[in-house]
């Protein structure tokens, strides 16, 4: 089920009718609540494939246990172990599931050439395993640094690592962050329903409105780029750009929202990265919780920036390159990771620093946009091949046999969605920004709610496109 | 205005009421640029069938964004019948004829009428017919409009195919009922889009937990797909087909194939040949366009789509159509004393 479908809003609707009715007579316990929200979330993932259950089940059963153990054990010794255990097994399971083929089909030239032929399996990729798998890393990671006490409450933490808002794609939410909101009882607030409500709306919009229609034309260019001109192609990776934006950010929303009609808090997952001045400035503000994900538990564990200046462009490298290849088992990814690394590494030089502090802000933005447009030419792109097609079109300006000027003119709806990702990004002040949040107490709320509904319902493309990070 | 802090909550509630109706008022008022017309159709005795009454301003706004005037006997983008003592050809055809994606001078019978100087070129194409809606409406617009010739654009041999196995009197339509004519075009949209899927089949939920088998149940409105008649041209050729065409009227027939095209494979080589041998012995003019459409692609015009990415799918669009009616000048003459009378 995903947020997309009508089966999920009158699941929703049940959910949010039950839960808040629960925590109205037992007021002193979440536990009934937080059972019944167990339970929704198994079914909400179970309706994908009940057979991705099981996965889920052991990777709880597993870090409950782990963390417990690593608690209670003074041995050093002991705690590494059980630590090591929990690790193996988690990403042990993503592993298989995830890169198994990737890791065989790329060994395959080398096998055979020893005389040898591996054959990959035919194995279904579990929805959301690569969050839920960092999720439930990042608490036993965290008990064992001491930096949070092992849950003692097996339904608290089975509801953590299977809470259905972020289950699928994010946000990586910390044990430290939401476990606390499970054990505390919640209190109805009308202002953080609606403020939950509208986050869904918005995110909702950002998905179907915009991201679904730009889609429309990229994924026609990247079926065949060759046909296309220069100009055409400069479009669709700008409106890919666009797409993978607000496909993400747009889930991001509607699963914070979600939350927050729940009565839960979760953590900001995108902050306008394409304000960004510099790649690092980009990388605080896109995917947010992924990539503090990886510093915490990946570039500061390696030496962050503590040892020498080589140590620390290595450990970039090595933590962007990982980062890509989380996204997916496919050297596109991988490659899309180095790029970023490399970015952010020769960011770091003292001579380009120098260049780049005296050059004006526009064009400060202008090499981090351009920088960033190329690596999503890599994210996109089935295969590396095409990556290069790309490039000759955007920077060679090689002339198609197609007519060049065929995707000039788009529909208007396309344009509609171009122009409200122009508005958003370029009209963001704080007042604005307020504004466009649709508070509780705005005249023009209920109008541009009722024009944000019937929008959805009428200008939304036919034909249900998934999630982008729903692959990964 | 009073902070909503301050209201109480029967005020807070008579605000949002009269908020979502401004917006809905105001999604209703923009909506036309957005929403296609949903209107009822009428019987025409002339062709008899339902069609989009006259004077309607029918709005498309998915594949290309045109607005289409009806016109007498819903003929599509023509708002007169001629009164000239031209030539006046009958236009059939389905959806890619009837060219609801484009304005009406660049329609293909407007395109037509600019090609063939001495013709009237009525359109009476509609989406989703089939050889048996042609042959149903000769009649009536033979003797009431005085037709003189039939041109027929055929996109898909199945449309021709069909009339072998088809029984007569095959009446489509009626789409809608005529209350349809009094709710707004946005609020049946909504309709549709909640409880039809974007193949038209009733919109069914799955709340059973995974994996999901799908199972199609069929279209509801029969507008998108064609009904998968058996594969005459395989077995016992074209004749039954094109034997039925010929009976339908008396006077010359045309035939414009169309086809999407690719420039790598040839599969219809053999059916087709087999088409025309037959539509010949039925003296009936077959016009093979495949050829100058893959002419067209090779050279960087894409007869099919609307400039938004859609290569080579969709419908016919105005070089398509300009490429057709240039092919159909080369061969059509308007031969009024050359009419094949029937068996």
């Amino acid at each position: 089920m995903n947020f997309a479908q009508a089966e999920f809003v009158i699941f929703l609707c049940v959910v949010l009718s039950v839960t808040w009715s629960l925590r109205a007579a037992v007021r002193r316990s979440p536990g009934p609540a937080n059972l019944f929200l167990l339970l929704a979330s198994y079914y909400f993932y179970a309706y994908w494939d009940y057979r991705f259950c099981g996965l889920l089940l052991i990777s709880t059963l597993v870090d409950y246990l782990a963390a417990r153990l690593i608690a209670s054990s003074t041995s050093a010794t002991r705690r590494k172990a059980w630590l090591a255990f929990s690790l193996m097994t988690n990403l042990g399971m993503l592993g298989f599931f995830k890169y198994f083929n990737f890791f065989i089909e790329s060994a395959t030239p080398l096998a055979q050439s020893i005389g040898m032929n591996p054959s990959t399996l035919v194995i279904i990729l579990p929805v959301g395993i690569s969050f839920f798998t960092f999720q439930t890393l990042s608490y036993t990671i965290d008990v064992y640094r001491r930096r949070l006490t092992a849950s003692q409450n097996l339904l608290d933490f089975a509801l953590y690592v299977a809470f259905f808002p972020q289950l699928v794609a994010g946000p990586i939410v910390r044990a430290t962050n939401l476990l606390p909101q499970f054990s505390n009882v919640t209190r109805f607030s009308r202002r953080r329903f609606y403020g939950g409500f509208q986050q869904l709306l918005r995110g909702a919009v950002k998905k179907v409105l915009i991201a679904d229609r730009l889609a429309e034309t990229v994924d026609v260019v990247f079926a065949d780029v060759g046909s296309y001109g220069s100009l055409t192609v400069w479009i669709a990776v700008i409106g890919y750009a666009g797409q993978i934006y607000y496909d993400f950010s747009g889930y991001s929303d509607m699963a914070i929202g979600v939350a927050k009609m729940l009565g839960f808090r979760f953590p900001v997952n995108f902050r306008h990265p394409y304000l960004a001045k510099s790649m690092a400035d980009f990388w605080h503000r896109w995917h947010i919780t992924l990539s503090t994900w990886l510093r915490d538990y990946l570039y500061i564990p390696l030496g962050g920036s503590r040892g020498t200046k080589w140590q620390t462009n290595r450990n970039l490298l090595i933590t962007m390159t990982l980062g890509g290849l989380w996204h997916g088992a496919a050297s596109t990814f991988l490659l899309w990771g180095i790029w970023h690394g490399l970015a952010l590494v020769i960011e770091r030089n003292e001579v380009l620093m120098r260049i780049r502090n005296r050059l004006a802000a526009p064009a400060k933005w202008l090499t981090v946009m351009l920088a960033v447009l190329m690596g999503w030419v890599l994210f996109r792109s089935p295969d590396i091949e095409t990556a290069m097609t790309v490039y000759q079109r955007l920077w060679l300006g090689l002339a198609s046999p197609a007519n060049p000027n065929l995707i000039v003119w788009l529909p208007p709806l396309t344009l509609l969605a171009i122009t409200l990702m122009i508005v958003e990004h370029a009209a963001w002040t704080t007042r604005l920004r307020r504004c466009m949040r649709l508070p509780w107490d705005a005249w023009y709320s209920p109008v541009a709610t009722a024009v944000l509904l019937w929008s959805l319902l009428l200008y939304s493309p036919r034909g249900f496109r998934p999630f982008v990070y729903f692959q990964f | 205005m009073t902070p909503a802090n301050r209201l109480r909550p029967i005020d807070w509630i008579v605000r949002w009421c009269l908020g979502l109706l401004a917006g809905t008022i105001l999604v209703g008022v923009t909506s036309p640029v957005f929403v296609r017309t949903y209107a009822s159709r009428q019987w025409d005795p002339v062709r008899s069938r339902n069609v989009y009454p006259e004077g309607l301003e029918y709005r498309w706004r998915s594949e290309g964004h045109a607005t289409s005037s009806v016109g007498p006997h819903g003929m599509m983008g023509r708002t007169d019948v001629p009164l000239s003592t031209k030539t006046r050809l009958a236009l059939w055809g389905d959806s890619q004829a009837e060219g609801v994606c484009l304005s009406d001078e660049r329609k293909l019978w407007s395109t037509l009428q600019k090609y063939l100087l001495d013709a009237e070129v009525l359109p009476f194409a509609q989406s989703g017919d089939d050889a048996s809606d042609w042959i149903e409406q000769f009649p009536g617009v033979e003797e009431a409009l005085a037709i003189d010739s039939h041109l027929i654009l055929l996109h898909e041999l199945i449309d021709l195919e069909s009339l072998a196995t088809v029984s007569l009197p095959n009446r489509k339509s009626p789409a809608l009922p005529l209350w349809i004519d009094r709710i707004p075009d946005f609020l049946l949209e909504a309709g549709r889009r909640l409880l039809l899927t974007e193949s038209n089949e009733v919109r069914r939920l799955r709340f059973a937990i995974g994996p999901a088998s799908r199972v199609s149940k069929g279209s509801v409105t029969g507008e998108i797909d064609a009904c998968e008649a058996p594969n005459q041209s395989a077995t016992t050729g074209w004749s039954t087909s094109v034997e039925r065409l010929r009976r339908g009227t008396v006077l010359p027939i045309t035939i414009v194939y169309a086809p999407h095209v690719s420039l790598t494979d040839d599969t219809e080589s053999t059916s087709l040949q087999r088409l025309a041998s037959t539509l010949t012995e039925q003296k009936i003019q077959f016009i093979d366009c495949r050829e100058s459409l893959r002419q067209a692609i090779r050279s960087g015009i894409q007869p099919f789509g609307f400039h938004h990415g859609q290569i080579g799918s969709g419908h016919l669009n105005s070089d398509g159509y300009h490429l057709i009616a240039e092919a159909v000048s080369k061969v059509v003459v308007a031969r009024p004393s050359e009419s094949i009378t029937g068996n």
